[in-house]
């Protein structure tokens, strides 16, 4: 009676995974990110690893 | 450079041309299916969010409000982050019950007559200034560029263009349900285009403007305050409010949730889409930035909003300028396109159809086509509504203002989405209260001044300080929240919002709903066709019983159910499940069901069960397998003899498999099943016994069991039925007899000839002997000799005789110890029975029923066979004693005992352990027959020491009053 992971594994690492963009694009992660000194593209490089955080976390089997 | 009217006109002309031929090559087949449902061509098709605002307001946006402009996208992809959670539980509602618009999304979950009439209101004025918003940006994009443009003409002609294609290649279908794979790879490819056009204009501006990354370097480090003005506005702006307004919009704009949801062809292209939409937006919104800043190192004059415009003119040879403003015309196409798409078939299901269906006295003949033309007026009505809202608020706010307003207004719909899949207890009031309020707050504040240019009556309420985004979500949702969980709590969810609930819960297992029964085909027949018409109705049910691979003359209660149910999923993807659920609830001639088939949505919602649920239908699943599997036939019936389970061995006996058993009635099995069980049900008995039957022209004997399960009032009371083939052991058990009686009549064979044998070469030897004899007194003892071996020969045939054919006399009662004292006596005449000490413990007063003769020739057989194992001198030992109900009868010797390989063979006819000639072997088959005749049993034991022979015999009946008295 073994039981595979199904959607419910999915459905956590989308929680787990929103749970950090919404840390690291919120107050006081974002002020990081805009702080004098960082590159303009800064910001961007956030939203793209959280792109890419997502795009791996769709491939891994669920 | 500038251009020509006519140049603008013929480039757009050529651009929505080709639009409309990628379109027509999709419907056609002439673009691979591959490419046409590409999780990238779905991916790009929502692309759709980015309209004009996105093309040029974004700098506008970026220039006032910095970095701010990049919420409108972060928050969509905190929204596609959650896709497993928010959108693909969403995709599985909207397919599974057909739904093709918020408006019907919210009715199936709020169902209220109001609902869907509500939402498709509020939506409607909450998205007319976005729409008006897109023809302004294309009007304004071409006076960027020429002077000579008469706005309210371009705008019309731009409008008739895009409803032209709206008509053609978004109202194609008959029903709205069907997807629209040339609208989805329009759309895709005017996402394409924008993308392009937003990269050209920015790479143009990168290598052109600044001369390079390295020249944009250069001048970001000596202009530092470009990029504090874009950081600036974060550390103290409206983030966190437009965050959450986008992350809203990302699946509440109509346009949004038909793309994501209603034009869904592949479901698992959601899965790309969660990560590769978001990078789409990042791609497009890189450009941004560098536009706007090379827009203030040109010193371009004018808006910032159509700063992409004016660079492109700034590039050698025009060719930049005619695709940043086919970038613009792609954004607003497609959003006017897809936008009047989902309100018209909101406004179709929710505002038009109610009233046509209630109120029209005779059905049209043709609906189908009726509802075709009737979304096509629909969307042409909307986009000219959109132009008529254009006409009145133009030039009076900016792309983004216009936008934010329809943000806000559909961010009132997310408490309602969240409780969904969150809160069981919301209900339909509570949903109209707090939408009716939020969107009251959103008219007030943002509305009414667009409309009369007056502040805002609540413009002085608290909070009114931290911008006008902030302060109208803040008031509007918080009102909204107010009312809907109040409301909510105040009142009490009615049965098909607790059905509906289930249906939509992550958690939940998907039920059927509750609803009548109908009775029959013709009866939901004649209820669709007072509303849809007969030729409507007839094709709706070839559909759902096409779907569900029925019969057209299906009658079985189980299938009708399922029947009806498909039904209302198809007709919700044609009229709105509320309509839907009104058409089929009509029927007052059904009986209502108790049963849910919790079985069949198990099965169906397996996918989405969790922990322990999950566990459990993995348990139930297990079980059932076994149900299936077991080597017996199980027919489980329900409360109204309905089949509901019919597993593999008994689809094998029957030759009627699961699909075409269950939901019959018993009665409706066919021959012999219908008359086997049900005369069986009817019947007081549980078991029934190797029955013979003759099954697919073969004989078989079955066994039926039968038992309740349950008890009245539990959804799973009803009867399982059970049986046994028992064919294969009848017929090994009719061959082990044969076997068996082919054997006892070899034994019994051998056994004659060799105990007449003996005797007759004797008969023959004298005969012989006596031919040539000549002394009298020798051949008189041959003549003795003869004869006394005839007797002997005599007396097998009678012990035979009697043993194979015992004469059937009336039994009388007998007392047992004259009996023995008489076989005593015989016994002691005998030569064997001579020297034997005989002791007799036999009580009086033991009676049985029997013939006397045949039980002395029992006991005359024992004593003697006693007498003959016993050494000379022997003693032999007879006892009795009364059992209950029975008498106990032993004789036992202290001889030689029989060995342990020939015991079982001593009740063998003409099996004998004696020496030849002094035996017959009919002795103890005979008394075996004998005790067997009076309803008793012998047993032996034997050992180096000795016999017993033990026989039990029924006491006679007054001997057992007397005891039990």
């Amino acid at each position: 009676l073994r039981r595979t992971e199904g959607p419910e594994g999915s459905a956590e690492r989308a929680l787990l995974l929103f749970l950090f963009a919404a840390g690291a694009l919120l107050s006081p992660a974002l002020l990081l990110w805009i702080a004098p000194g960082r590159p303009w593209w800064t910001l961007y490089a956030v939203w793209g690893a959280i792109i890419a955080a997502a795009a791996l976390a769709q491939r891994s089997p669920p | 450079m500038s251009l020509e009217l006519w140049q603008l006109f013929l480039a757009a002309l050529i651009y929505l041309g080709l639009l409309f031929l990628i379109a027509y090559a999709a419907e056609e087949g002439w673009i691979p299916a591959r490419v046409a449902r590409h999780p990238l061509t779905y991916t790009l098709s929502l692309g759709v969010y980015a309209t004009t605002w996105t093309f040029y307001g974004s700098v506008g946006f970026a220039q006032t409000q910095g970095y701010l402009f990049l919420t409108i996208y972060l928050g969509v992809t905190l929204a596609f982050l959650l896709a497993p959670l928010l959108l693909q539980p969403m995709l599985r509602l909207v397919r599974d019950y057909q739904l093709t618009s918020l408006a019907d999304l919210f009715a199936f979950r709020y169902p209220s007559p109001w609902t869907g009439t509500l939402v498709t209101v509020f939506m409607l004025v909450g998205i007319l200034p976005y729409i008006s918003l897109q023809i302004q940006a294309v009007v304004t994009s071409a006076q960027v560029l020429t002077q000579e443009v008469p706005p309210g003409v371009l705008a019309l002609v731009f409008c008739v263009t895009v409803t032209l294609f709206a008509v053609l290649f978004g109202a194609r279908q008959v029903t709205p349900r069907e997807k629209h794979e040339g609208l989805v790879v329009a759309i895709a490819f005017e996402s394409l285009i924008k993308l392009v056009a937003l990269l050209a204009v920015a790479a143009f501006a990168l290598f052109g403007v600044f001369g390079g990354p390295a020249g944009l370097d250069d001048w970001l480090r000596a202009n530092p305050q470009a990029i504090e003005q874009l950081h600036a506005p974060l550390r103290d702006g409206a983030w966190t409010t437009l965050l959450l307004l986008a992350f809203s919009a990302a699946f509440l704009l109509p346009r949004q949730f038909h793309m994501i949801f209603t034009e869904n062809i592949e479901p698992s292209t959601l899965r790309t889409a969660s990560w590769a939409f978001p990078l789409f937006l990042l791609l497009l919104n890189l450009a941004i930035p560098i536009v706007l800043w090379s827009g203030q190192k040109l010193g371009i004059s004018g808006a910032p909003d159509y700063y992409a415009l004016r660079l492109a003119l700034q590039a050698p040879g025009g060719w930049l300028t005619y695709l940043v403003f086919i970038g613009g015309i792609s954004a607003a196409s497609a959003m006017i396109i897809v936008e009047s798409l989902a309100l018209a078939a909101m406004c179709l299901n929710h505002l038009v159809l109610p009233l046509w269906l209630r109120h029209s006295p005779t059905p049209g003949h043709d609906f189908y086509r009726q509802l075709l033309w009737g979304r096509r007026v629909l969307i042409a009505l909307v986009i000219f509504t959109g132009y008529g809202a254009y006409l009145s608020v133009r030039d009076t706010q900016g792309l983004v203002q216009l936008g934010l307003i329809s943000f806000v207004a559909v961010t009132q719909f997310l408490p309602a989405v969240i409780a969904m899949y969150a809160w069981p207890r919301a209900t339909r009031a509570g949903f109209l209260a707090g939408v009716s309020g939020g969107m009251t707050l959103w008219f007030l504040i943002l509305v009414l001044p667009l409309l009369t240019g007056a502040p805002s009556p609540l413009a002085g309420w608290p909070l009114h300080e931290t911008g006008i985004w902030t302060f109208t979500t803040f008031w509007s949702l918080g009102i909204n929240l107010l009312l809907f969980t109040g409301v909510s709590l105040l009142t009490r969810p009615t049965p098909k919002e607790q059905s509906a609930d289930q249906a939509c819960r992550l958690d939940a297992v998907l039920l059927l709903s509750e609803q009548p029964r109908a009775a029959s085909l013709r009866a939901l027949r004649e209820q669709l066709d007072t509303a849809l018409g007969p030729v409507t109705a007839q094709a709706e049910i070839a559909r759902a019983l096409a779907d569900l691979k029925l019969p057209a003359d299906e009658q079985r209660p189980r299938q009708l159910l399922f029947l009806q149910e498909r039904l209302q999923r198809n007709l919700s993807g044609l009229v709105g499940p509320q309509l839907a659920r009104e058409l089929l609830a009509a029927d007052s001639s059904g009986t209502p069901t108790a049963s849910r088939l919790v079985e069949e949505e198990l099965e169906h919602s397996q996918s989405r069960l969790r922990g322990l649920a999950a566990e459990l239908n993995h348990l139930r699943r297990f079980h059932r397998q076994i149900l299936q599997d077991l080597p017996i036939g199980v027919c489980s019936l329900g409360l109204d003899l309905e089949v509901q389970i019919w597993n593999e061995r008994m689809a094998a006996l029957s030759g009627l498999s699961a699909d075409g058993a269950l939901g019959m009635r018993v009665d409706q099995l066919p021959a012999p099943w219908n008359t086997l069980l049900g005369e069986f049900l009817h019947s007081e008995a549980r078991h029934r016994y190797k029955l013979q039957v003759t099954l697919q022209e073969k004989r078989r004997w079955l066994n039926l069991h039968k038992e309740d399960v349950g008890v009245a009032g539990d959804a799973a009371a009803g009867l399982v039925l059970l049986v046994e083939d028992l064919t294969e052991q009848q017929q090994l058990e009719a061959e082990l007899a044969h076997s068996a009686r082919l054997a006892s009549i070899g034994t019994l064979a051998s056994g004659v000839a060799h105990e007449i044998g003996n005797p007759l070469t004797g008969i023959t030897c004298i005969a012989q002997n006596l031919r040539d004899e000549g002394d009298a007194a020798e051949r008189r003892s041959g003549i003795e000799e003869i004869l006394q071996q005839s007797r002997r020969i005599s007396d097998i045939v009678q012990s035979l005789l009697t043993f194979a054919r015992p004469e059937q006399r009336p039994f009388d009662r007998l007392q047992l110890l004259p009996m023995v004292e008489e076989a005593l006596r015989l016994v002691k005449l005998s030569r064997s029975g001579r020297d034997i000490r005989f002791e007799l413990r036999v009580p009086t007063g033991l009676w049985i029923e029997g013939d006397p003769a045949r039980l002395t020739q029992v006991l005359l057989n024992l004593l003697a066979n006693a007498a003959d194992a016993s050494p000379p001198g022997g003693r032999v030992e007879v006892r009795a004693a009364r059992g209950a109900g029975s008498i106990t009868l032993e004789v036992q010797d202290w001889g030689s005992g029989i060995p342990e390989d020939l015991r079982e063979r001593v009740f063998e006819p003409f099996f004998t352990t004696k020496e030849p000639g002094s035996g017959t072997g009919l002795g103890l088959p005979l008394v075996y027959r004998i005790v067997s005749d009076h309803g008793g049993s012998i047993g032996v034991l034997s050992g180096d020491g000795g016999t017993t022979f033990t026989v039990r015999l029924p006491t006679a009946p007054d001997s057992l009053n007397t005891v039990l008295t």
